[in-house]
């Protein structure tokens, strides 16, 4: 805001800057402390996500109580174990899903930003085609076009064909913007020193970029798929509220909003629990991903101060 | 006509009494009044668009919900008692013999298009739900008339069983004594049509039907309303309702919120939380049905493998399901036929919950513990009711070691993967279903879902095939002794039940409805919630 801005900002500042940083990473790495630990809860406890715990004589959801801190759902099932192997489908499809895009996205912008030409022109306008889609009815879509994912080739070796096929989806619907990225990216890198000095050395393309190119770029495209696993944490709830994502019984933190809608203003432990897990579980992932892009971008650090 | 003074008497003492406190109010008052009587609208909700509204190819209650207030056939279901009732025909009757048949129509009906109509309509009708060309999959309802068989199969020009003898008079003879006949002439694919607008190969009457019903078309805006006018000329006089809005509304949620918010005068799902706002308007009535979890017995692992499907029966803690999950609108079911239907059988032992037992025939049809079963599809369509019965399934399931899929598709989805073709069963190895019976008859059960001839659309999805079953159905229906029926029907349900275990028996229906306390002249009757007669309700509302 003033004109004289200091290159490095005070420590005080600093820590404010980074306490959505902080506070992002704390909590996915509370979720991912949950999915790990889900099974052992479940021994602990002695009932899993699927046990219907509830007493036999009253219609559930049945209240929290001291056994049961969430309550239990409308088929009498505890709703803490549930949540927690939630977290585990969540972080598993959101995460395999980034992994996808990102491996798709990082290969075909880094082919189009290092060759450019014809390569790039052909490239991006795929690029630009999936972008101007909008991503959440093409997934519905796409998922409604294949009505048995057991039987489909690909699908059917996975656990659970009905998460692979939401993986599978948000996956090959969310590399357009990484892939965008990373041509960018590479479009900017290749003409640094140290790129034309590789160049001149003698080193081949695909060396350039893997070894020169790509960890240079490394910040931005951790900062879009940091962003992307928490967009597609939303989509798979979505999408198994909707009831095409995870199949019952599954306990995916959308079927579980779904199932507890209808007790929104009796019970509404039901769906408010798994409706903050979501809340909390996408929050973490933009506050971690916005943290990061602050702390490695320039402008942004001296603009914070 | 005196009404209207009246009321407007009526209005200017209430401006003389206003004028007192407020001019200006009344002088906006003035120029509205005299007011006629308020506009009678009645809203009801359906969960999905009717599949039809052609009374020939109607089989499921959303499209019967339409089209009862449409059409009209010779008889009529008083809804109460279950007694058939004249309609189009004011009298008829039967020859000593028990084959003849032979109707006197009213001279006041007129269809929707101002016709009037004549005994050549019921012929041409009754033939057009025959003739191969209409595919109808009510076709059996007329297939007792003698020389159906020839008709349907191109042999004659006319059906030989059916005789005009003059304007209003029919006679309709049937090939052997068939006892349920005029019960089924009530049922809506027996309606009367018009010629000059079902002799259509554009079949423009699937938008625009015409019948001769108390209600008649106005409108069908897709997935959002469907707009019925009272008919004028109804034979038995303008219905009191000016309109009926049907609006289809899927979510349960969401027709709940626009019933409590004035949107609908009548709801049929009720909630399974009760809230004070609407636990007086509750009507909960008796309803011949039955539901079920269909086995495909065509396919495994259930062809031929009744230990397979006994053991499932025991498996599955009905009395949780009904009395604990889903209280409310069902009893647990221990065989086919509901409660209130002559053949229902208080001493049937069903299959009470039994994981024990349930172990031992799983073992018993080749799988201990489940060893060597692939994941068994249970199909549904989607509802959440459906959801909870589906899950409450693959958990008690799941318990004895029967891995079960769920899949959750929409209607029509469903129908073609339960229903499969006469040559061909659907892909569904297990299916929820409820079957509304058609008529009071534990025939419209047995007969229709589980006789042999019926296998695929027409109701036995299941594929069941038992020639001893067949036979005591096939002689159940000759029979007029109500008693010896009755008793037929007793022992054929035994070996579906008892030996054969066709269905995983879940639950005998009880109606749930809500209403308004402004609605007025509600019948309630055991033919289920779409099927209370509208034609007799009105609107009360206090001060309106």
């Amino acid at each position: 805001m003033t004109p004289e801005v200091p290159r490095t900002p005070p420590r005080q500042a600093r820590t404010r800057r980074d306490l959505p940083l902080f506070c992002g990473a704390l909590i996915v790495a509370l979720l991912l402390a949950c999915a790990v630990a889900a099974p052992a809860v479940t021994q602990v406890l002695g009932f899993g996500p699927y046990e219907q715990v509830a007493p036999r004589d009253v219609t559930p959801p049945t209240p929290p109580d001291r056994d049961h801190l969430f309550g239990t759902d409308s088929m009498g099932r505890d709703q803490l174990s549930r949540l927690l192997h939630g977290a585990r489908i969540s972080l598993f499809v959101a995460v395999a899903a980034e992994l996808v895009a990102l491996l798709l996205g990082t290969t075909v912008g880094a082919i189009a930003g290092w060759m450019g030409g014809w390569a790039d022109a052909i490239l991006m306008r795929v690029v630009d085609l999936l972008l101007a889609l909008p991503a959440p009815l093409l997934a519905l879509a796409i998922i409604a076009a294949v009505p048995e994912p057991e039987t489909a080739p690909i699908l059917r070796n996975f656990p659970e064909p009905s998460l692979a096929i939401v993986l599978v989806v948000l996956g090959a619907l969310g590399w357009a913007g990484i892939a965008r990225l990373v041509r960018a990216e590479m479009l900017r890198l290749r003409e640094e020193e140290y790129a034309r000095a590789a160049r001149a050395a003698g080193a081949s393309g695909a060396r350039i970029v893997l070894r020169h190119l790509l960890p240079n770029a490394l910040g931005p495209i951790l900062v879009v798929a940091t962003l992307g696993t928490g967009g597609n944490i939303l989509m798979e709830a979505w999408l198994s509220f909707l009831g095409v994502g995870a199949r019952p019984p599954l306990p995916s933190w959308g079927t579980m909003v779904a199932e507890g809608q209808a007790y929104i203003l009796t019970r509404p432990w039901v769906c408010l629990a798994p409706g903050l897990a979501i809340l909390i579980a996408v929050l973490g992932f933009n506050l971690m991903g916005d943290g990061v892009r602050d702390r490695i971008d320039p402008r942004r650090r001296s603009v914070a101060a | 006509m005196r009404r209207v003074p009246r009321s407007a008497r009526a209005a200017l003492v209430v401006a003389c009494a206003l004028a007192a406190i407020s001019p200006l109010y009344v002088g906006c008052r003035a120029t509205q009044a005299p007011e006629s009587r308020a506009e009678q609208v009645y809203r009801f909700r359906l969960r999905e668009d009717p599949p039809t509204l052609d009374p020939a190819q109607v089989t499921d209650n959303l499209s019967e919900a339409v089209l009862v207030n449409l059409f009209r056939g010779l008889v009529s279901m008083d809804p109460a008692t279950l007694a058939v009732v004249p309609a189009v025909a004011e009298s008829w009757t039967v020859s000593p013999d028990g084959l003849t048949y032979t109707f006197r129509l009213r001279d006041d009906v007129v269809f929707h298009n101002g016709r009037r109509v004549i005994a050549e309509d019921v012929a041409w009708s009754f033939e057009r739900l025959l003739r191969p060309a209409t595919k109808s999959p009510r076709r059996w309802l007329l297939e007792p008339l003698d020389g159906a068989a020839d008709f349907t199969a191109g042999r004659s020009e006319h059906l030989s069983g059916i005789s005009v003898g003059d304007e209003r008079t029919i006679s309709l003879r049937l090939a052997k004594p068939f006892a349920p006949f005029l019960g089924m002439l009530t049922m809506p694919a027996a309606a009367i049509v018009p010629r000059e607008v079902y002799d259509d190969p554009a079949r423009a009457y699937l938008r625009a039907p015409v019948g001769c019903g108390p209600f008649r078309l106005a409108r069908w805006e897709q997935s959002n309303v469907i707009e019925l006018q009272a008919f004028d000329r109804f034979y038995e006089g303008r219905p009191k309702l000016d309109r009926v809005l049907v609006r289809i509304i899927e979510n349960r949620q969401t027709a709940l919120e626009e019933y409590r918010a004035g949107g609908l005068d009548s709801l049929d799902e009720v909630p399974r939380e009760m809230t004070p706002d609407i636990r007086d308007d509750v009507r909960r009535y008796p309803f011949m049905g039955v539901g079920y979890l269909g086995f495909n017995l065509d396919r495994p692992p259930f062809k031929g493998n009744a230990d397979l499907r006994k053991a499932i029966n025991f498996a599955v803690d009905k009395e949780y399901l009904w009395n604990v999950l889903l209280p409310g609108g069902n009893s647990p079911a221990r065989g086919i036929i509901p409660p209130g239907i002559p053949g229902y059988d208080p001493s049937l032992p069903g299959y009470p919950h039994d994981e024990a037992k349930a172990r031992a025939l799983l073992a018993k049809a080749g799988y201990p513990s489940g060893k060597g079963l692939k994941p068994i599809s249970l199909w549904v369509n989607t509802s959440d009711d459906n959801r909870v019965i589906a899950q409450q399934v693959q958990a008690d399931l799941g318990k004895i070691g029967v891995p079960v899929t769920i899949r959750e598709v929409d209607w029509g989805a469903y129908l073609k993967a339960v229903e499969g073709t006469p040559e061909e069963s659907g892909e569904a190895q297990m299916f929820r279903f409820g079957w509304y019976l058609d008529y009071p008859d534990a025939d419209a059960v047995l007969r229709l879902t589980l006789h042999s001839r019926n296998i695929g659309p027409l109701g036995n999805y299941f594929r069941y095939r038992n020639a001893a079953f067949d036979r005591l159905v096939d002689e159940a229906l000759a029979l007029t002794d109500p008693g010896a029926r009755a008793e037929r029907y007793r022992e054929a349900e035994r070996i579906a039940v008892m030996d054969d275990a066709v269905w995983l028996f879940l639950n005998y229906f009880e109606s749930a409805t809500l209403f308004k306390s402004h609605v007025k002249g509600v019948v309630l009757t055991p033919l289920g919630e779409f099927r209370i007669p509208l034609e007799r309700l009105w609107i009360e509302k206090a001060g309106g």
